[in-house]
């Protein structure tokens, strides 16, 4: 039975050699796991200065004490390393059954160094290694490269439960917006670290499992979990909204409040929104609602597009993917958006900055900044063939995706326009515009990942009233919410859940530091879970400090800070950072210029 | 004098049959009330939903029930939802 901290696999792919190694008990206590756990290692193996697609990069895949207990949506792991769309600390979240299956076959995460000079797989079981050549794989899909894996394996059902997590194409080309995809639909999508694993030339990892996970403290363990599951049942996501509906549930809500980003984020609200919204994604074209690993919200679906030019089968899209597909592409037809999500799926993707990039060259384009001959395309707002046009370029690195695959700010860049990328840190900036909601603005431009919504929802509380209704227009008081969901997030992130357990009234630090304790046996108390989380926070912080970035990149597009909103309830509002920022950095215990004070280190057990 | 009402997902079984999407125009007194609407309609006061008035998210409570309702304006009434 594995069971936490345990051991960690480490392989040199420039040996082609690896190596099994336990993981220090203090430091799984100090940073948790996963997201935590992943940065202390980054931090402490690589120069934060290095070529992100260099062999001097890691690539750290982390699960968490509680991935494959059982706990609520205990599906996911961590995918860490330094990312070459940022530049900064990638770290990015993937749940379905890879994560679990990891655990089962004996490890609790892979550190990737060096690079290969031939493509090859990582096959793993039950604690045993194995680096193979992987040539035939190259060139494949995520799907294809499944399939292709499947069929090495002789024994039937040893070929169904083996679980994969591989790169497409766009992770071979080292496109800056790769994913890893895992279980042929799920995605570590964000921040190109599929990329990183192009880079060492790993194509695929294989892994099965039958070990089982065991938790310290069974009895306290179960308790735990039974408190949070009661909360869960009782809160919104596992009512009618996500398993009926999906993510998507939020097109409507968030157009209704004119925060819905729609052609590049020059509007907030989109005439077509009922049309991608998750109501007519479950009438029109999913077959069925699908959760990954232990997880009862179910919130995936599975969709078929049956006839036509956009024909296809997969999994999505998710609310980000169809907002930003469909409203800031400026279509309203759900047939060409599945299709460029699954597109993103098979050639490795993240479809979030895919989408957002799409939507950036739509711009570029009728302000005549993109050449015709360049485009190959009309690139018009609302041309479906465009959408779909572009992410398959993207995907194969052709024509002009082989500049849109590095996503919106190389390409808006190479046109000399970069006013028109809506990214921060370079990265794109996810579906809800912060202009009409204020706090998010302020969890955007201090994500230590860049452009991101995951890394401080307060949508939570601004909109949805999930723990307190706050006034979205107002900055009073947002910098405190913000940094209270960053840091619960770091928490989850390394913990093993899948964030959406925040989305549940009442759901906070007590649970969690109750569902770890069980599992890990640390007798840690709630002030503790608390501590490190803002640790881990801190940590990613001084990564990205090392790594080049100021106060100066804690900012948004122009276009957020400037450009009034021109309708609905948030008319005539920017989104005012400048009322945020000082109090966020006072209250996060930095500087004036966002550099944390030595007391506050002193008191975290971290160095700068 | 009437207000646009747009009801959500499981909501719109408090809407008028033969309704498009759950969008309704409701005719109004001048003086009627966020809670006047919820009665007519026939929606628990209490039960939880999320409100949006003319494009802005209100908090649940008596702020929002004692809101008087002009000509024109648009509310909007959701189940409690997550996702993101
Ligand atoms: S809530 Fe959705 S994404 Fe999260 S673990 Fe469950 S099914 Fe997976």
């Amino acid at each position: 039975m594995n069971s936490w901290p345990g051991k960690l696999l480490r392989v040199d792919l420039t040996r082609g050699t690896w190596a099994v190694e336990d993981i220090d008990p203090q430091l799984a206590r100090d940073y948790i796991g996963g997201r935590g756990l992943g940065t202390k290692i980054l931090y402490d193996e690589v120069d934060p200065a290095v070529d992100p697609l260099g062999p001097d990069n890691k690539l750290i895949l982390l699960t968490g004490p509680l991935t494959a207990t059982g706990a609520p949506a205990s599906a996911r792991y961590m995918a860490i390393t330094k990312s070459p769309l940022t530049g900064a600390i990638a770290s990015s979240n993937s749940g379905g059954y890879f994560p679990a299956e990891l655990r089962y076959a004996g490890f609790n995460g892979i550190i990737l160094e060096g690079a290969s000079d031939k493509p090859v797989a990582l096959w793993i079981k039950d604690g045993e290694v194995e680096l193979k050549p992987a040539d035939d794989l190259w060139g494949k899909t995520s799907e294809e490269t499944e399939d292709a894996i499947r069929d090495q394996i002789e024994d039937d059902w040893e070929a169904k439960a083996t679980r994969i997590a591989c790169i497409g194409p766009a992770g071979e080309n080292m496109a800056r917006l790769a994913c890893i995809i895992n279980d042929t639909h799920r995605a570590a999508g964000r921040s190109g670290v599929g990329a990183v694993m192009g880079s060492k030339k790993l194509k695929a990892i294989v892994v099965r499992g039958t070990q089982g996970v065991q938790t310290a403290d069974f009895p306290e363990f179960k308790a735990a979990v039974k408190t949070a599951m009661q909360k869960l049942a009782s809160g919104p996501v596992t009512s009618q909204g996500l398993p009926t509906y999906g993510t998507a549930i939020l097109v409507n809500i968030i157009n209704e409040c004119g925060i819905l980003p729609t052609h590049n984020f020059q509007k907030g609200m989109f005439a077509g929104a009922s049309k991608i919204s998750g109501e007519s994604i479950a009438e029109n074209i999913m077959t069925r609602n699908k959760g990954c690993f232990a997880c009862s919200i179910a919130c995936a679906r599975m969709t078929v597009i049956e006839e036509g030019k956009y024909a296809g089968h997969g999994e999505g899209p998710e609310y980000e993917t169809v907002e930003l597909m469909g409203a800031d592409c400026g279509i309203d037809d759900l047939a060409p958006i599945a299709k460029a999500n699954y597109l993103c799926n098979f050639y490795g993707l993240d479809s979030i900055s895919a989408a957002c990039t799409v939507a950036t060259a739509m711009e570029l384009y009728e302000k005549g900044y993109i050449p015709r001959e360049d485009a190959g395309m009309d690139l018009s707002f609302g041309n479906p063939d465009a959408l779909v046009g572009l992410i398959e370029q993207m995907g194969k690195g052709e024509g002009l995706g082989k500049i849109a695959m590095h996503g919106s700010w190389f390409l808006a860049n190479h046109y000399g326009h970069t006013e028109l990328s809506m990214d921060v840190k370079k990265q794109e900036i996810p579906a809800y515009d912060p202009r009409g909601v204020q706090g998010m603005g302020l969890t955007y431009a201090t994500s230590n990942r860049g452009g991101c919504h995951v890394r401080g929802y307060t949508i939570a509380n601004e909109v949805l009233g999930v723990h307190e209704k706050l006034d979205p227009l107002v900055t009073e008081g947002k910098a405190a919410t913000v940094k209270v969901f960053q840091d619960l997030t770091a928490l989850v992130d390394s913990s093993g859940l899948c964030l959406f357990v925040t989305l549940t009234p009442g759901f906070g630090f007590d649970d969690m530091q109750a569902m770890i304790k069980g599992a890990t046996g640390f007798d840690y108390t709630v002030h503790e879970v608390i501590v490190a989380s803002e640790r881990i926070w801190n940590l990613e912080k001084l990564f990205n400090m090392k790594a080049g970035f100021t106060r100066a990149d804690d900012t948004l597009p122009k276009r957020l800070l400037e450009e009034p909103l021109t309708e609905g309830g948030p008319k005539g509002q920017v989104c005012r950072l400048h009322e945020m920022l000082p109090e966020y950095y006072e209250l996060r215990g930095w500087d004036e210029n966002g550099v944390p004070k030595p007391e506050l280190l002193e008191r975290l057990g971290l160095q700068a | 004098m009437e207000i646009e009402l747009k009801l959500f997902m499981m909501l719109k079984k408090y809407g008028p049959p033969h309704q498009i999407d759950g969008r309704s125009r409701m005719p109004i007194e001048p003086g009627t009330r966020f809670i006047d609407v919820l009665k007519k309609i026939g929606m628990p006061v209490e039960e939880d939903k999320i409100i949006v008035i003319n494009g802005i998210s209100h908090k649940q409570g008596d702020e929002v029930n004692a809101l008087e309702l002009k000509d024109g304006d648009i509310v909007a009434i959701f189940p409690p939802i997550a996702g993101g």
